[in-house]
């Protein structure tokens, strides 16, 4: 390489250099005026607002951090919008303290943001909020739909007992929150208690079986311990088959995720039987899922 | 670097760019189906990082669309785990396109968010898509509070209706939280800062509207914030508001009337207008002497306030409404009359009691308005008090009672209508006839009546309305055929006629019956020819045979009207029939009858002998006409002579020259030679030529034309043509009436070439009052005289002259030309133009008249 073009590469560098730095200044500029938008008090200004700093980058995050700590709740739960927005499990630690701010909103921002960043060392935090009945449905459904993203296998236990207590029998959002991050955690006893919920002898809820059924197709794949491979296969099986599921979105869930699961060999030929009865169920899609299950 | 190296340096480089656009442009068109397929197959991580790369390219609503249940089902499982605005806003988007019960589902999460959920479920409300706009409002509402409230408010003046009728939604749906929102915009004096005048009339409206919605929770707001206030806009929007509160409350609607009333006493007369219309919108509810007595008292207020009142009054429907709203009617109706009718109508029948006092008012007007409140009530009772208007001396009166009448007349106003059939106003008889028309069978005896009442036009739409009514009124009509009345046997007869096939039952016994009256034969005769039903041919070949001549005239005329072939037999045996009346008859409509096979019959009758076969021949001389006819044929020309029908021309011929024949038959054998006529014929023709007959114009005009077409043949014809033209020339010169003279000029002007040197000739020698005469027939001669007169150079001074008269009017192309290159010295007079003008004129218009 010659000396002229060694120079010629160096000022490139350098052209590079300052514009980029330009560029990080002028969006920091830009982040502190749209983080003034964010303080005012109409949510649909401030969702604009929020818009806007989406491409401004880390140096909005930075910002945002600094109103975690803002006087008014509202300000805080936007805050932790966009910092859970950003992904990085740094900013869980500023984050997770807001779990116990004063405001429900507050509380449910900051739930969500955790399930954004990541950072598995928040769980059991959440497991606290879920477990906690004196919080708002919102906050503690928050927090299990955050505890679904980190799949910690440390929540499978409590979030059941949660799913299983009678005082939360009617309480849907909660109970479909806590089935789908039960689903998304790839346990035997996560897929034990998942299968056990398709049932309608033991989960009234429909939607609540249907996300079971939906969440059993993945989970008990990513698996090995045969007996909650069987338990699961037996559950959608019924739930294809039985004549006591009367709910056509838990059977096209059921149908969809036998096609999914390997199933052991002694259920195999009973999967094969009820997905090909499912080809004649009176449900369009129930024989859609039970034909591509069955291809 | 050599060339050859940099040269491949480039097209790597270039090569490698474009490989590298490929390749990213089949990653980002593979991205959706990947993340629809992790979506349906993936594990939650997956689904989640799916769900957000199709979130962060705005495509969620769009790649869900028709996608399998699975696949949408996991799309919202996976944006509820997301969970940020962005993922709230593309699902409340995706709502429209998700299948139910998932979409449902997803309505119901989305209130799970919170406050979060605020400013995207707002900027939904914006959406194009009803759909959307629909999804976002429901979350909205649930999650309530001031958040929401305050989010909606700067929309409340938004331009688009829809944004605003769903932030209406919305805030009704929050109650009384969201009704001081409303007030605050109520009582604003004027736009906001940096909010435009049209803006701000928006909010205020959809300010109303959002109290209208609340329902009752808003009442105390409306009475006690908005009432009370000093300027009259903020009284008068409360009293609308209450206006349109009071249907939607149902029951409860007696909760605005307190308010209302006080309203409807207001200082200001806006005010009072808009309370004395909300008062209306109470309807059945507004049955109490409280409300009727505020909206009564206000008929005395001025011209708006009393047509609130009115309209009011009217839809609140008490029957004791009816007396104030008659009483405004009679005596205070300007600028509410057709408020008072509306109003009256909306009372209904027991307002027709009080109406009679308007039907009897002094005023026209008044009459005319009560009238058309009693024909808009339309009840059974209604009929008599309209027919009973049909004697009005105001047209206006009885315009509305005769056009009430044409859909609710009954039988018992049959009476008053035929009546007013006589009337002189064409719009009541044209309804009152249609009046009888509804009544129908009813109706028949008293029309019949009239029938023959001797006046045409009475008779003309009795006789429509008889046709209209048909069948029912067959026998009557049938009946009336045997009356003394012939006025009323004719009427009949043509009514018959027009009823045509339901009327042939009738008619055929009347036909067939030898003992009936002739009269009324004949009368049956016309009325079966003007059906021009196939059917009536066979009785009317019946009545052709028949004793009596008029009634085989009046067969022979029916069979005529029917225009069909099968009667030509029949209507020709009329030639040979013993009676010379009835001869004529069929002469004369068989000359104009060339249906089915009528020339080959009449060419059989040319064999015969006696006056049949000279009426034959007069009919096939008509017939040679281009259009059939003696006006057609002299306005298209004349075909040419046949010569294998010389045999008609010699019939004609003598014919003409027979003094015992009925002079209409000569007349028609004038015509008939001037389409067959032969050289002979001239001279037949000729003996006509004598001022005191009176068929000499005749004979002139048949003389004209046959010379005319003889003149375009050759040989002898030519010659008879000169020969025609000779006689016509003479006659001319020795009449002195000056109708016959006019007719014969226009004779000669139909002689083509024939008359031109004759006429140059005599233009050159006779007196100078005649020359006009002349030179108007060269002009009408036309293009034969063009030529020959611009030839003629010999004459002297003032036949010169003349010729240029008769160049300048032929008024062709050449003759133009002619005249432009003439010396100015040469030029015709003005008077002498004009004079001969004005004969020229006469003579063309006679040209276009038929044969006199």
């Amino acid at each position: 390489m010659s000396k002229k073009t060694l120079t010629n590469l160096i000022i490139l560098a350098l052209v590079v250099a300052v514009a980029w730095g330009v560029s990080y200044y002028q969006r920091g500029v830009r982040a502190a005026a749209v983080m003034k938008d964010l303080a005012q008090a109409d949510d649909y200004q401030a969702y604009k607002a929020l818009r806007k700093v989406g491409g401004l980058g880390p140096a909005a995050t930075a910002q945002a951090v600094t109103l975690l700590t803002a006087p008014e709740d509202y300000v805080r739960a936007r805050a932790c919008v966009l910092v859970g927005e950003s992904g990085q499990p740094r900013y869980a630690a500023q984050v997770a303290p807001l779990l116990a701010d004063k405001s429900p909103e507050v509380q449910m921002a900051a739930a969500t943001a955790l399930g954004h960043l990541a950072a598995p060392d928040t769980a059991a935090s959440l497991v606290g909020v879920v477990q906690d009945t004196q919080r708002t449905t919102e906050v503690r459904t928050a927090a299990a739909r955050s505890l679904a993203l980190l799949a910690s296998p440390q929540a499978v236990l409590p979030l059941s007992a949660v799913l299983q207590s009678p005082a939360e029998e009617k309480n849907s959002a909660l109970r479909q929150a806590l089935v789908v991050a039960l689903g998304a955690t790839p346990t035997p006893e996560a897929v034990q208690i998942v299968a056990a919920e398709v049932s309608p002898a033991v989960e009234k809820d429909a939607t609540v079986r249907a996300l079971a059924a939906a969440a059993l197709g993945r989970s008990a794949t990513e698996i090995s311990d045969v007996p909650a491979i069987t338990a699961a296969g037996k559950a959608l099986i019924a739930a294809v088959q039985g004549p006591e599921e009367k709910d056509a979105e838990v059977r096209i869930a059921a149908a969809h995720s036998l096609g999914q699961l390997s199933l052991p060999a002694e259920l195999s030929e009973k999967g094969h039987a009820a997905l090909d009865q499912a080809r004649t169920d009176d449900n369009y899609w129930v024989r859609q899922a039970a034909a591509g299950s069955l291809k | 670097m050599d060339d050859n190296t940099r040269r491949q340096t480039t097209w790597i480089i270039v090569i490698a760019l474009v490989l590298c656009g490929i390749i990213y442009a089949s990653d980002q068109r593979g991205q959706v189906p990947g993340a629809l397929h992790r979506l349906a197959t993936g594990t939650l991580t997956q689904q989640v990082a799916a769900a957000q790369m199709l979130v962060d390219r705005g495509k969620m609503a769009e790649s869900l669309k028709g996608q399998p249940r699975w696949v949408q089902t996991a799309a919202v499982k996976a944006l509820l785990e997301i969970g940020t605005p962005e993922a709230v806003q593309q699902l409340t988007e995706s709502v429209p396109v998700l299948d139910e019960p998932v979409g449902a589902w997803a309505t119901a999460s989305l209130s799970t968010f919170g406050r979060t959920a605020i400013g995207p479920l707002v900027e939904c409300l914006q959406n194009k898509d009803g759909a959307v706009r629909t999804a976002a409002q429901a979350p909205l509402t649930k999650i309530g509070g001031a958040p929401v409230i305050a989010a909606l408010q700067g929309f409340m003046g938004a331009y688009d209706d829809y944004v605003r009728a769903s932030v209406v939604a919305v805030l009704s749906g929050l109650g009384e939280p969201a009704a001081p929102v409303a007030i605050k915009l109520l009582l604003q004096k004027g736009p906001g800062e940096g909010q435009t005048s049209a803006a701000f009339a928006r909010a205020q409206n959809t300010a109303m509207d959002l109290l209208v919605a609340m329902k009752e929770p808003a009442l105390p707001f409306v009475v006690a914030q908005l009432l009370p206030d000093k300027r009259e806009q903020v009284r008068s929007n409360a009293a609308l508001m209450l206006g349109r509160l009071a249907g939607p409350l149902g029951p409860k609607g007696t909760l605005v009337v307190s308010p209302l009333l006080t309203l409807a006493a207001d200082q200001s007369w806006s005010v009072r207008r808009r309370a004395a219309s909300a008062l209306g919108e109470l309807k059945v509810l507004g049955q109490t002497p409280a409300v009727l007595g505020a909206l009564t008292a206000l008929l005395q207020d001025n011209d708006e306030v009393k047509a609130a009142a009115v309209k009011s009054l009217g839809l609140i429907a008490s029957p004791s409404s009816a007396e104030p709203l008659v009483t405004t009617l009679i005596t205070n109706r300007e600028g509410v009359t057709l408020d008072l009718v509306t109003a009256l109508q909306l009372v209904g029948p027991p307002a027709l009691s009080a109406l009679g006092r308007g039907l009897q008012a002094a005023a026209p007007e008044a009459r005319e308005l009560a009238t058309q409140a009693v024909a808009a009530i339309g009840t059974p009772a209604a009929p008599p008090l309209l027919a009973g208007r049909l004697s009005d001396s105001a047209v206006a009166v009885r315009q509305a009672a005769a056009l009430a009448l044409e859909t609710q007349a009954t039988p018992s106003v049959v009476g008053p209508l035929v009546a007013a059939l006589s009337d002189s106003d064409a719009r009541v008889y044209g309804s009152v006839l249609r009046a009888l028309t509804l009544v129908g069978k009813d109706a028949v005896a008293p029309l019949v009546a009239r029938l023959g009442s001797g006046d045409p036009r009475v008779s003309l739409v009795v006789s429509e309305a008889l046709t209209t009514i048909g069948a029912p009124a067959v026998g009557p009509l049938a009946e009336a055929l045997r009356s003394s009345n012939a006025n009323l046997r004719q009427w009949a007869a043509s009514t018959l006629g027009d009823i045509a096939g339901p009327a042939l039952p009738a008619l055929r016994p009347i036909a067939a019956d030898a003992g009936a009256p002739a009269s009324a034969r004949v009368a049956a005769a016309l009325a079966l020819g003007r059906t021009r039903l196939p059917e009536a041919i066979a009785p009317l070949t019946t009545l052709a045979a028949a004793s009596a001549p008029e009634v085989r005239r009046a067969a022979l005329q029916g069979l005529a009207w029917t225009r069909r072939p099968e009667a030509t037999t029949p209507l020709l045996a009329g030639l040979s029939d013993a009676d010379s009346t009835v001869r004529l008859t069929a002469a004369d409509l068989a000359k104009d009858w060339q249906i089915g096979d009528a020339d080959a019959q009449l060419t059989k009758l040319l064999a015969g002998s006696g006056e049949t076969k000279r009426l034959a021949a007069v009919a096939l001389a008509f017939h040679s006409s281009p259009g059939a006819t003696p006006l057609l044929g002299a306005l298209f020309g004349v075909p040419a002579l046949a010569a294998d029908k010389s045999e008609v021309a010699t019939i004609l011929n003598s014919v003409v020259v027979d003094p015992a024949e009925p002079p209409m038959v000569r007349r028609l054998a004038l015509i008939g030679l001037a389409y067959r006529g032969d050289q002979q014929s001239v001279d037949a023709m000729a003996t006509y030529l004598d001022p005191r007959n009176p068929l000499a114009p005749v004979a002139a005009r048949a003389i004209g034309i046959l010379g005319g077409r003889m003149a375009t043949s050759e040989g002898v014809a030519s010659q008879t043509a000169q020969l025609a033209a000779g006689r016509l020339l003479e006659t001319l010169g020795q009449a002195t009436d000056p109708t016959l003279r006019l007719q014969i000029a226009a004779s000669v002007s139909l002689m083509q070439g024939a008359p031109v040197a004759a006429l140059l000739d005599r233009l050159n020698t006779a007196p100078e009052d005649q020359r006009a005469d002349i030179a108007a027939i060269l002009g009408a001669l036309g293009k034969p005289a063009n030529d020959a007169a611009m030839k003629e150079r010999g004459l002297n001074h003032a036949g010169k002259e003349w010729v240029s008269v008769s160049v300048y009017l032929i008024g062709n192309p050449d003759s133009l030309k002619f005249m432009a290159r003439l010396p100015k010295t040469e030029q015709p007079s003005a008077d002498k133009v004009e004079a001969a003008r004005v004969l020229y004129d006469r003579i063309m218009k006679i040209r276009a008249s038929a044969f006199s």
